[in-house]
């Protein structure tokens, strides 16, 4: 199951640094694209937290992996 | 899944038999091969089970002979936003792309933010030439459907997998952070080039910092992607001009460490490509198969081209980027 687009974690995630151990490739690069436009613009979190769970909307592959954000 | 070094003939066997292939071979060699379910790329440095060689007769062609369907696409650059568009649900995409060409540029910069770029897998590399024909002849993709060359633009290929199989893509990094603030960078802009960087919150004029530091520029600049430790490689420092050139574009904002060096790259190589290699596709970077003196070493079952950039969904550098097609259920566990 996706957290709504309301729950923290994913705002958490993008205003962390920490690895995300056992994501796979492509989550590591989504989760890291998105902090830095983050980290450059703060004004970008909310889009960005936006595309990150869209992300997970779009492939259901990784939803097992949002533990790890 | 498997990949083998053959001849043109071979490979035209192949072809004729109607399974789906990626080839890596000289102009020449590819040139050779029948129209077809086939997308090729100019390399001429390879990574075989006997080692690393040059080779410019033959062509090493990764079977996907598990394929239940293949879509093949050529994609002029101004059509590479739309490189997610065709694939098959579950699947997955290989690409090629012509080295120092506007697709190269294209792809590097604006790669990430491609619509769906990283909802399937994407894997694949940019094609080269001789290294002593560097700016001399231009590197070359080709579509195998009509055998058509291109030094820009992009060709695909979309293949659906059978239900039990799910492709992963991963990386083989052989190189860390280095911990040292003096060796950390920061970018102000995103690009292929950089005058100037920040090291220990001030900025300094790069190439002459890389100089008067002494610092290695066969390792490359590492940054960590949440986990995942991503190259940027040095290509040329201009002197003149005070502009470092890079073979991928560094990201403004991300930092950057220059790795720790390596000793026996070979040994390194052995030791963290563990796993068994055989039916996967892979590539490697020319800089590794270089820096590295990898011809005539053997680097277990990992085979593939050396290639001048290598894609694991956007551009990478000095990495060995690697296919499979692990069986659902066990990829499910894992």
């Amino acid at each position: 199951m996706i957290p709504d687009l309301t729950n923290p974690l994913w705002r958490d995630a993008l205003k962390s640094s920490s690895a995300l151990a056992g994501a796979s490739l492509a989550t590591r690069m989504v989760v890291a694209r998105l902090r830095v436009r983050v980290s450059n613009d703060p004004g970008q979190l909310a889009d960005a937290a936006r595309e990150l769970h869209d992300y997970f909307v779009g492939n259901r592959n990784a939803v097992g992996e949002i533990a790890a954000l | 899944m498997k990949t083998e070094l053959l001849s043109p003939a071979q490979a035209a066997e192949h072809i004729r038999a109607g399974i789906p292939l990626i080839a890596a071979g000289s102009e020449a060699a590819l040139r050779q091969l029948p129209p077809g379910n086939w997308i090729g790329g100019t390399s001429h440095y390879f990574l075989t089970e006997e080692g690393g060689r040059r080779d410019d007769r033959n062509v090493l062609c990764t079977l996907f002979d598990m394929a239940e369907e293949t879509r093949l696409r050529f994609l002029p650059t101004a059509e590479l936003p739309d490189l997610a568009v065709g694939r098959f649900p579950g699947g997955l995409s290989v690409i090629l792309i012509p080295a120092f060409s506007p697709a190269h540029t294209e792809f590097a910069l604006g790669g990430p933010g491609y619509p769906g770029l990283f909802d399937q897998p994407l894997m694949g590399w940019i094609s080269g030439v001789p290294l002593e024909d560097i700016g001399k002849i231009t590197p070359k993709v080709f579509d195998g459907t009509t055998g058509e060359a291109f030094e820009d633009g992009a060709v695909l290929m979309h293949v659906a997998l059978p239900a039990d199989r799910r492709p992963e893509i991963d990386i083989v990094n052989l190189f860390s952070q280095d911990s040292d603030p003096a060796r950390s960078f920061r970018f102000s802009e995103t690009g292929f080039s950089a005058r100037t960087a920040t090291v220990e919150g001030r900025e300094v004029a790069l190439a002459d910092y890389i100089i008067t530091q002494g610092l290695d520029t066969r390792l490359p600049l590492v940054a960590d992607y949440a986990g995942a430790m991503i190259n940027v490689s040095v290509r040329t420092i201009d002197e003149a001009s005070g502009e470092v050139h890079f073979y991928a574009p560094v990201v403004a904002g991300v930092d950057y460490c220059l790795a720790r060096p390596i000793g026996d790259y070979t040994r390194e190589f052995l030791a963290r490509a563990s796993g068994d290699g055989t039916g996967q596709l892979s590539c490697n970077c020319i800089l590794n198969y270089l820096y590295g003196a990898l011809e005539g070493q053997k680097t277990g079952s990992f085979t593939g081209p050396a290639t001048f950039g290598e894609i694991a969904y956007m551009l990478l550098n000095q990495t060995m980027v690697k296919l499979d097609l692990a069986q659902a259920e066990s990829a499910a566990v894992a």
